[in-house]
């Protein structure tokens, strides 16, 4: 009751209303996902009081989920990985007239899968029991096996993916030495003795590489249509409450594991319902369920996606390693130390996820006509006004103007290495983590004068070693496989395929 | 087109090469270890450094070694599949102009915002954008700047943030704290 007493007041609830309402405007713009848009609306975290920006991130992050619901359902452009598999039928749910349909059933789904994931999240406190007697060999073999997990977010191409990440473990790197207090990679710079402003590269990698991506690339379609009525019949209640609660199993569950891409469990939720279903050839043409278990299968992710957070300091995705910065900048510490240190900010946060869904099902299904309204602005329109705020947003990190040079100078970097196949989310995640990563390292070698034998004198970290060369051999031999045998089909190419079927 | 993606990787992968062999070096002069048994300042980035340099080297090979087929498939899996989240949007020359003006009208904001301010700044780059971009003729996009400008300065202002400001305008239009 700690977290709720200190979440519910009035101040707090306007700041999660807020959040709530900048995550789905956000959201909407075509191409902005959840990442993107808790990482364009950071800057807030440095202006509000801790608290009040946790609170507010987490909900921006909330929001901007449905966000990209309604430009999945309604345009058939997801906004983020996890929300194709809501395109296939939620958009032929459209065309059907029944576009307000999807949307209500995608909100209640996300809400109960949110609230059940959250009862999770409560018991995570036990989590954090454990880990709080990790030593620094513990925590750096942790850290190497979570910088491993970022396999999974490589895409297919291995190599790129783990170049973007090498190469945001070496931007965390540039500033002063946190031992010597000599700087280093600062070319003499006296502004790059605080190290490269974490925001401004997250703004810029993400939010600014894809709003020069979406202004070079062809028109975004607006939506003129109208949505239909929002109210659902019992009927379609029940269709979906099975594809609702196994939806918030799956994504729970991968939620658990950091760098389990979103988009599998959402593919997976879609999957498995188009299989157990008695009208399987529905599936594709506006069936409800294909709406309701990825949706809800998302939105029970995003909420297990904190477990790791908040107990072990471990960010499992883009967002979370942007929302870890955020705890960064606010002197917070996540992981075990946190429950007990500020335990009203760790139980903060959990019941202002609380907080967000309840304000999100108020806001999301009443007002759904007012967030489509913004998808009735001409797109540049809006993307215009986005760059205004995040040169605005990246000057008041530090209120000068190199800030705004490292926005773009990222932003340009972003687009360049996007336009070749590199992607992001490894680095924004290896931006957060390297600090640790190094930190328990050097300290782990110290404390054992120098001995590199000393890193395997731990169980729990030999046991996260050999969880890495597991995983790192799993992906070499998918590869080869994938290789040898050219039938085999990636993802992508698997889920072209579902679409392609679709629009036919 | 296919030559020229190849190509562009591979000079991509050469200036990426020369940079983090550059830091790598830099990595030595900051020392490994302090003495016997105290890691130095350029112990990690070396590490970090090399894992880099190793990386960047197999994609250059894999640029030369990979067959003009696989990337032909690939030029085609990305124009066949535009609306999906992982594949890449295809600029065609209007794009590139589009990319072009924002980058330019962005130089033009970096130089000026300190010296005329955010109300002026950010009103003539959003009139800019609005009108090189989205084709919105100017006496309509400047009074839309304007007041979007004046909204998310007020904004700012009410939870403590400090704008620059030089011709006191804030105070003029009444917004300052």
């Amino acid at each position: 009751m700690l977290g709720f007493g200190h979440i519910l007041t009035p101040s707090i609830i306007l700041y999660a209303v807020l959040g709530c309402a900048l995550g789905m405007i956000t959201g909407v713009l075509p191409g902005f996902g959840p990442a993107a848009a808790t990482g364009l609306l950071l800057p807030l975290a440095f202006v509000l009081e801790p608290t009040q920006s946790i609170v507010m991130l987490a909900s921006i992050y909330y929001g901007s989920m449905y966000g990209g619901t309604i430009t999945s359902v309604l345009l058939n452009v997801p906004g983020e990985a996890s929300s194709v598999a809501t395109c296939i039928d939620g958009y032929q749910m459209t065309k059907k007239g029944q576009a307000g349909k999807a949307l209500a059933i995608a909100a209640i789904g996300s809400f109960i899968g949110g609230t059940i994931a959250m009862i999770g999240l409560v018991f995570s406190s036990k989590l954090a029991d454990l880990a709080i007697s990790f030593t620094f060999l513990d925590m750096f073999g942790f850290s190497l096996l979570a910088l491993t997990l970022v396999v999974g977010l490589t895409g297919d191409s291995m190599i790129k993916g783990l170049i973007s990440a090498f190469l945001g473990l070496f931007i965390g790197m540039v500033g002063l030495d946190i031992y010597t207090g000599g700087p280093r990679f600062t070319m003499g710079l006296p502004e790059l003795t605080d190290g490269i402003s974490f925001i401004a590269v997250i703004m810029g990698i993400f939010g600014l590489s894809e709003i020069l991506e979406s202004i070079g690339g062809k028109k975004q379609p607006d939506f003129s249509g109208n949505i239909g009525s929002v109210l659902l019949k019992w009927r379609d209640f029940k269709d979906s409450f099975g594809a609702i609660m196994r939806g918030t199993g799956i994504g729970f569950f991968f939620g658990l594991v950091p760098g389990s891409p979103a988009a599998a469990c959402s593919f997976t939720s879609y999957t498995i319902e188009k299989r157990i279903s008695k009208t399987p050839e529905r599936f594709g043409k506006g069936a409800i369920q294909g709406v309701a278990g990825p949706e809800t299968a998302n939105n029970a992710l995003g909420i297990s996606n904190f477990i790791p957070l908040i107990t072990l300091g471990i960010p499992s995705s883009a967002t979370m390693a942007i929302l870890l910065g955020a705890f960064t900048i606010n002197g917070l510490t996540p992981g075990p130390t946190l429950f007990t240190n500020n335990p009203e900010i760790a139980w903060g946060l959990i019941a202002s996820l609380g907080l967000s869904n309840v304000i999100l099902l108020v806001m999301s299904l009443p007002l759904v006509r007012v967030w489509i309204s913004i998808l009735r602005i001409p797109t540049m329109t809006l993307y215009a006004i986005t760059l205004a705020f995040m040169t605005i947003g990246a000057y008041v990190i530090s209120g000068s103007m190199f800030t705004v040079l490292t926005l773009w100078v990222s932003g340009l970097i972003g687009f360049v290495l996007r336009r070749y196949k590199f992607p992001m989310a490894p680095a924004a995640l290896t931006l957060v983590l390297g600090a640790m990563l190094e930190k328990s390292f050097r300290t782990a070698l110290q404390i054992n004068y120098g001995d590199f034998g000393s890193l395997f004198s731990s169980t729990r970290a030999n046991v996260a070693y050999a969880l890495i060369v597991l995983i790192i051999g799993s992906k070499i031999v998918t590869a080869v496989r994938r290789k040898m045998n050219p039938k085999t089909q990636s993802s992508a190419q698997k889920s072209l395929n579902d679409t392609e079927e679709v629009r036919s | 087109m296919k030559l020229i993606q190849v190509n562009g990787e591979r000079i991509l992968a050469v200036i990426m090469l020369l940079f983090t062999g550059n830091l790598l070096a830099s990595s030595i002069r900051y020392k490994f270890f302090i003495d016997e048994t105290t890691p130095g300042a350029g112990l990690f980035p070396g590490i970090i450094t090399s894992v880099l340099v190793f990386l960047i080297t197999l994609w250059l090979i894999s640029t030369f070694r990979a067959p003009t087929q696989i990337v032909e498939n690939e030029v085609k899996l990305d124009s066949e599949s535009s609306n999906l989240f992982e594949e890449m949007q295809i600029i065609d020359e209007d794009g590139k102009k589009r990319i072009k003006y924002v980058l330019a009208w962005s130089l033009a904001l970096f130089i000026l915002l300190e010296r005329v301010g955010v109300i002026l700044g950010i009103t003539l780059y959003v009139t800019g954008l609005l009108f090189s971009v989205s084709k919105i003729k100017i006496w309509k996009s400047f009074p839309i700047a304007l007041a979007i400008t004046i909204f998310f300065s007020w904004g700012a202002i009410k939870i403590g943030v400090q704008l620059p400001d030089p011709f006191n305008l804030f105070r003029l239009l009444r917004i300052d704290s």
